[in-house]
C-alpha cells in the first residue's frame, strides 16, 4: 500500500456530532419518536400496568363464575337426591361445600359457623 | 469514541431501555448514532438521508428490543437494522433532490459564509462517496470516519479482515483521486 492509502479521509464534515447543537437535536428527535414506545414499557413494567393488563380478563372470569353460582343452585338441587351431598359448580370451582350450602339455602350463616366452616379448611 | 469496554455497559442500558427508561435509552442513541450514521450514510448516499435512516432505525430498534438475544452486542444488532431500514429507504422513498443542506442548519448560526462552505464541502464528500461501491463506502466511512477497526468492520460486514483492509485501500485511493491531497488528514484515531 502506498503511503497516500494509509492515511484517513478527513470526513469530519460528515459527522453528526461535530456540531453538539445539532447533535443534540438530532438525538432530541430521536428520542421525540421514541416516547411512544418508551411510555408504553414504563406502563407495561408498573405494577399499575400489570393489572390493568390482567384488568380485563380477571373482571370476565369474575362475572363468569358469578353467573355460574346464581344459575347452578336451582338445575343442581333439582337434580340432586336427599342422600347426595348438595354439589354444583359452586363446589366445582373450588367454593367449599358449606360456604356453598349457605350460599344456595335461606338461612344466614352465624359467626360460629363461618368460623367453623374456615376451621375445617 | 465507543469501542471496547462501551459493550460491558450497554446490556445493562438495553434492560433498563426495555423498562421504557428513557436515560437508558438516550445513553445508547448517543453512544451509536455516529456508528448509525455512518453506516446509512454510506447506503443511502447523503447525510440528510442517512439522519432519517436512523431516526426510523433507532425507533425500530427500540420497539424489537426484545429481538436483541445479546445486549452486550446491541451496536452489531442496532446496525443490521440500520442497514435494513437504509435498503429500504433507498429503494420505497424518492430521491429529495433539491433539498439543500443549508435549509435545515440549526438555528442560531451566526456565520452563513461558513455554513456555505461546509456545506460544499459536505456535498464534495457524499459526491465522491458515491462513486464507490456500498462495501467501500461503509469500510471507509466506519475506518474513517467513525474509527472502527478492521476486525470490528470484518465482523459487522460478514467479510474477511483482509477484504476489509482491500476495501479500505481502494476506497481510499479513489477518494483522494477524486478529492485530490486535501482530502487526507493527518489526525490519528483516538
Amino acid at each position: 500500500m502506498t503511503d497516500q492509502t494509509d492515511k484517513p479521509i478527513d470526513f469530519s464534515e460528515l459527522d453528526p456530532t461535530r456540531d453538539p447543537l445539532r447533535f443534540d437535536s438530532l438525538v432530541d428527535d430521536v428520542m421525540r419518536n421514541a416516547e411512544h414506545e418508551l411510555a408504553a414499557r414504563r406502563e407495561a413494567n408498573n405494577i399499575v400496568g400489570q393489572l390493568a393488563r390482567w384488568r380485563i380478563p380477571i373482571l370476565t372470569a369474575a362475572a363468569a363464575a358469578a353467573v355460574f353460582l346464581i344459575v347452578s343452585p336451582n338445575g343442581v338441587t333439582t337434580q340432586n337426591t336427599p342422600t347426595e351431598p348438595n354439589s354444583g359448580i359452586a363446589e366445582a370451582i373450588g367454593i367449599p361445600t358449606e360456604f356453598a350450602a349457605w350460599m344456595r339455602g335461606d338461612a344466614e350463616p352465624s359467626m360460629a359457623d363461618i368460623y367453623v366452616g374456615f376451621s375445617d379448611q | 469514541m465507543e469501542h471496547a469496554g462501551a459493550s460491558t455497559s450497554d446490556a445493562s442500558f438495553v434492560e433498563q431501555a426495555k423498562r421504557g427508561n428513557s436515560t437508558a435509552f438516550e445513553t445508547l442513541v448517543r453512544r451509536y448514532y455516529r456508528a448509525a450514521h455512518a453506516t446509512a450514510l454510506s447506503l443511502v448516499g447523503n447525510s440528510m438521508d442517512a439522519e432519517d435512516v436512523c431516526q426510523d432505525a433507532f425507533v425500530r430498534a427500540l420497539e424489537r428490543l426484545e429481538d436483541c438475544r445479546s445486549p452486550d452486542r446491541f451496536k452489531s444488532w442496532l446496525l443490521k437494522i440500520v442497514r435494513n431500514r437504509a435498503h429500504n429507504y433507498r429503494e420505497y422513498q424518492q430521491v429529495r433532490a433539491g433539498t439543500a443542506i443549508e435549509d435545515v442548519a440549526v438555528a442560531g448560526r451566526s456565520n452563513p459564509s461558513q455554513d456555505v462552505v461546509r456545506s460544499e464541502l459536505r456535498s464534495k464528500l457524499e459526491k465522491a462517496l458515491s462513486e464507490l461501491t456500498e462495501m467501500q463506502r461503509q469500510v471507509v466511512l466506519l475506518y474513517d470516519l467513525e474509527g472502527w477497526k478492521h476486525d470490528d468492520i470484518a465482523e459487522s460486514l460478514g467479510v474477511s479482515i483482509e477484504s476489509s483492509r482491500q476495501y479500505l485501500f481502494v476506497a481510499r485511493k479513489r477518494l483522494q483521486k477524486i478529492l485530490g491531497a486535501d482530502s487526507v488528514t493527518v489526525y490519528l484515531h483516538d
